[in-house]
């Protein structure tokens, strides 16, 4: 195992939160997320497979979506937005991550010991 | 719009059909929305289609997902899983059984070959030369045919035994790589 499988393993696994976390912040469309998380290297995915995620949450009512016109020239957009259901999910996610980096931190503090203790 | 990116377009469409026409439609506008964002971002269409990549995969994965969202059996599902194997690659469908059956055969042969070896061998120094005489061993080449003695079967049995068996063991390897890679790529939908 390389490091860019473990990247591209990171990433499958957050993505999900990371965009749950995107629309919970305010209505938002599939090529803007993809765009933003372009950003960031280690979340940056394609519509490959962001579309298909969106489309997952969407039926796990996760999410919601509507179509919406936009000024002239621009195309009609379908913009997703958080449902109950999703807001509790992303609530439980961030539980869990909180316990992920602290069990991480924990077992980082436990390695340096030596140094740290001084 | 620019003739490719409809082409594009009517490509997804073409391979979501085993989806209901509502989710197929709603789909490929969202995707002409991309492009048309694009566009008016002064994007070219060349440049659109080379980031939108191949629209095999994208279907795909569209595919992919929608086998993972339901688990309930209908005949829709069935019709989604085929499209998702035939796009996967029939490759792995007559790949496997057939590393699989050469696994078992190598095997099979690699543990009876030393056995009947040593039997004869047994059977021969011990004077049960019916038994010795029912098991043969030899090389056969078109209408050529040597016919071995008790003693040299014994370490010949054994050596060739033990090249079939890592044959064997190499095949099985093989067929739990490539389970393994299919599973992979399966997750990576």
């Amino acid at each position: 195992m390389n490091l860019d499988d473990w990247k591209s393993q990171i990433k499958r696994g957050t993505l999900e939160f990371s965009i749950l976390l995107m629309i919970e912040k305010k209505q938002r469309y599939g090529y803007e997320i993809i765009s933003e998380l372009e950003a960031f290297p280690i979340l940056a995915a394609k519509e490959s497979t962001i579309y298909p995620l969106l489309r997952r949450l969407l039926k796990e009512n996760f999410l919601s979506s509507f179509w919406q016109e936009t000024a002239e020239g621009l195309p009609p957009r379908k913009y997703y937005t958080i449902t109950e259901k999703g807001h509790e999910y992303l609530h439980s996610m961030k539980e869990e991550w909180q316990s992920l980096l602290a069990a991480i931190d924990t077992l980082k503090g436990e390695e340096n010991h030596g140094e740290s203790a001084e | 719009m620019e003739k490719a990116l409809n082409n594009y377009l009517e490509t997804i469409d073409r391979y979501l059909r085993p989806m209901p026409a509502s989710e197929r439609v709603d789909i490929v506008k969202e995707i002409k929305s991309e492009m048309q964002e694009l566009q008016s971002a002064g994007k070219a269409p060349e440049e659109i289609l080379s980031r939108l990549g191949d629209p095999k995969v994208l279907a795909k994965a569209y595919l992919g997902e929608s086998i993972a969202k339901n688990s309930k059996f209908s005949p829709k599902k069935v019709g989604t899983l085929i499209a998702f194997y035939s796009l996967a690659g029939t490759a792995w469908v007559c790949i496997l059984p057939i590393t699989g059956i050469l696994a078992i055969t190598f095997i099979l042969c690699g543990l009876m070959l030393p056995l009947g070896g040593i039997v004869k061998f047994m059977a021969s120094t011990l004077g049960f030369q019916a038994i010795a005489d029912a098991i043969h061993f030899g090389f056969a080449f078109g209408e050529h045919s040597w016919e071995l003695s008790a003693v040299a079967a014994l370490p010949l049995s054994i050596l060739f035994g033990g090249i079939s068996f890592f044959a064997g063991w190499g095949s099985w390897r093989l067929s739990l790589w490539l389970t393994r890679k299919i599973a992979a790529i399966k997750e990576r939908i």
